[in-house]
């Protein structure tokens, strides 16, 4: 393209660049949506949860076959594989529900935005418009979101207090195995398979919270 | 031989091949080494532009690669790269159907030009399919490399065509692949893989333009962005409602835009707040702070998201770690404890509600004055001087409401770094 053709498409924007010029918000690329965050991190845990109720329900069905197995080394590999398995999905479990993962970051985001909008309205004068029933608005919010956090922060500690289940019992029950207390090993690897559930239910109770959460009026105006 | 960690960056001259080694453990499953020359959109400028072992050799010989058992050995020489290809993504695909289940000690030696030797033991990922190992790109100030530990889910196939690569299902013209070069693997032979790398369909070579042409373009470029530059400054100055900020700020943001390159952003200390209740400032030192305060967010931000960035990698460095930390290891996390220690957010926090204060009080002023009866002109530019106020209010509650979560994210970043040390402790 000839120089004469670029300076005459420069004097035709010429016009419009000071509104490109004009003062812009202060925005960072780390700046969220909150809600949007949480709604699809929710649908991640659901999809880890779900996958682990499939594999408790294998582990189980599983445990049936090896009290039907005959070798010893073959139990063993078996229950060796499948003490790994649920060992890998609560790790899955548990980096979700991380102090720092994207749903702890969207929640904490959340609450700590709607504690300003908060302050905010609270600076206002007693006049301004909806400033009590916003106020009011603000406060149930951030009474869910104190709530989804206590659940979060059990649903951590089931999952770590399971995970610890796993690893003691995987050891015990390899032990009971080579003594040949095959029954009462596959009594401990039950035990520790039906326990799982209890995460399962936890992230069902942190969905149920999230739901209500995400459900509430327009909770951060943005 | 000095290490280097996922997320660390270093400087390449262009004008002699940078040597890049892989290598992994005997008995891993074999490795696929691809290079993919890439430009916009990550996606190659032609077929050629995939470098992997049926097509060792880029055009121009700028990217060349070597195969022996467990070592794949790249050359690249950034200036023999043309311009329409920005960076260079080496990837690893393990051949074995399990995906890294099996791989193990997987490390990446750099040699640049002159230089020593920088190891990077890349962390292998618990899922995935490939991963993204290291990025040659281009910067303002020349080609830079970063190690890099991004996984794909997605297998050789896809990653091929994701980057543009024409898949062919017929066997390419060419001399069969070179593979045989490769002597088995000593570990149990893995599954027959389901997807073998595709055969870059053939493209017509595109000839770069000649040298005197790309620096006239050049010339014209530089032209054509002074230029705009210069118009938009006039344009600025006359249509602009508000006094210019100082031109520090300006600076400052200009740099945040630029790639990360350096040491972290220093963040500086807020203003001295006497009365926070009250505001005593006049509109033009609010607008000057608010500047200061805004530019300062951005620093803020990039350096919590940095530190989030190198926590995540940190954490699955730990998981792939042998029982002693290494000393580097200790040194990012110390580092980080450091850097998120003197970052004043709780000052600049404070700063946002003063400066909202003096904001709703301008605010206030001029709606007093719109609402007594005024000449158009007067009532024109008292209207626009509202809606900047507005505007700035706005963005104040949302810088508010960042800097709180900044504040309560900071905390849970010292929390993780602390207990990365804390682990390493019990180890000792």
């Amino acid at each position: 393209m000839r120089l004469t053709t670029w300076l005459v498409m420069i004097a035709l924007m010429l016009p419009v660049v000071p509104a490109l010029a004009q003062e812009r918000p202060y925005v960072s690329t780390a700046r969220l949506e909150p809600g949007a965050i949480l709604r699809e991190e929710m649908g991640a845990i659901r999809d880890a949860n779900a996958k682990l109720e499939g594999t408790i329900r294998k582990a189980q069905a599983d445990l049936e076959e090896v009290a039907r197995l005959t070798m010893q080394d073959e139990r063993e590999i078996q229950i060796d594989q499948l003490f790994v398995s649920l060992r890998e999905e609560i790790y899955v479990i548990l980096d979700q529900l991380d102090s720092n993962s994207p749903f702890s970051d969207a929640l904490n985001r959340a609450r700590e935005g709607t504690l300003v909008l908060r302050a905010w309205y609270q600076r206002q004068p007693e006049n301004y418009p909806n400033r009590d029933a916003s106020i009011q608005q603000l406060d149930q919010a951030v009474s869910e979101y104190a709530d989804l956090n206590q659940n979060l922060q059990e649903g951590r500690a089931v999952a770590q207090d399971k995970l610890a289940a796993v690893i003691r019992q995987h050891r015990v029950v390899i032990q009971q195995m080579k003594i040949d207390k095959v029954q009462e090993a596959l009594a401990s690897a039950r035990a520790v398979v039906d326990g799982l559930n209890d995460i399962t239910h936890k992230i069902g109770d942190i969905e149920t919270r999230t739901n209500e959460a995400l459900a509430m009026p327009n909770p951060i105006p943005n | 031989m000095k290490e280097i960690y996922s997320n660390n960056e270093i400087a390449l001259p262009a004008n002699a091949p940078t040597r890049i080694i892989l290598s992994w453990v005997p008995g891993s499953p074999n490795i696929d080494v691809l290079c993919f020359a890439v430009g916009a959109g990550a996606r190659v400028p032609g077929d050629e532009w995939l470098v992997f072992f049926n097509q060792p050799r880029s055009p121009n010989e700028a990217i060349q690669l070597g195969l022996q058992g467990q070592r794949a050995a790249l050359g690249i020489q950034p200036d023999r790269l043309p311009g329409s290809v920005q960076r260079c993504l080496i990837m690893v695909v393990p051949e074995d159907d399990r995906g890294f289940g099996g791989v193990r000690d997987l490390s990446v030696d750099i040699q640049p030009p002159g230089s020593p030797v920088l190891r990077y033991r890349v962390p292998i990922p618990s899922r995935g399919k490939a991963q993204l190992v290291v990025e040659l790109g281009r910067s303002m100030r020349g080609w830079r490399l970063r190690a890099m530990d991004q996984v794909f889910e997605v297998g050789l196939a896809e990653l091929v065509t994701r980057h543009g690569v024409a898949v062919s299902d017929s066997p390419a013209p060419s001399p069969p692949p070179v593979r045989e070069a490769r002597p088995p693997s000593p570990a149990p032979v893995p599954p027959a893989r389901n997807a073998r790398p595709p055969t870059p369909a053939p493209a017509p070579t595109r000839a770069d333009p000649p040298p005197r042409r790309r620096r006239r373009r050049l010339l014209r470029w530089v032209l054509v962005l002074l230029v705009l530059t210069l118009a938009g400054g006039v344009g600025y100055y006359l249509y602009r409602p508000f006094p210019l900020p100082a031109a520090g700020p300006w600076l400052a943001r200009l740099q945040d835009w630029m790639p990360d390159t350096g040491p972290p952003p220093v963040v500086a200390d807020p203003p001295a707040v006497s009365d926070p209740e009250r505001c005593g400032l006049d509109a033009e030192t609010v607008m000057a702070r608010y500047h200061q305060l805004g530019n300062n967010y951005l620093k803020i931000s990039e350096v919590i998201e940095d530190g989030d960035a190198l926590r995540s990698s940190l954490s699955r460095q730990l998981r792939e770690l042998e029982l002693v930390c290494p000393e580097p290891f200790l040194a990012a996390n110390r580092e980080q404890l450091e850097i998120l220690a003197e970052l004043p957010i709780p000052g600049w926090f404070a700063e946002t509600q003063l400066l909202s204060l003096c904001m709703g009080a301008l605010n206030d002023r001029v709606q007093a004055q719109l609402e007594q009866s005024n000449p158009v002109a007067v009532t024109r530019r008292l209207t626009a001087q509202a809606d900047d106020y507005r505007r700035v209010e706005s963005d104040l509650t949302n810088i508010a409401r960042e800097l709180a979560y900044y504040r309560n994210k900071q905390e849970r970043l010292q929390e993780a770094f602390r207990t990365h040390l804390d682990i390493c402790a019990q180890f000792e």
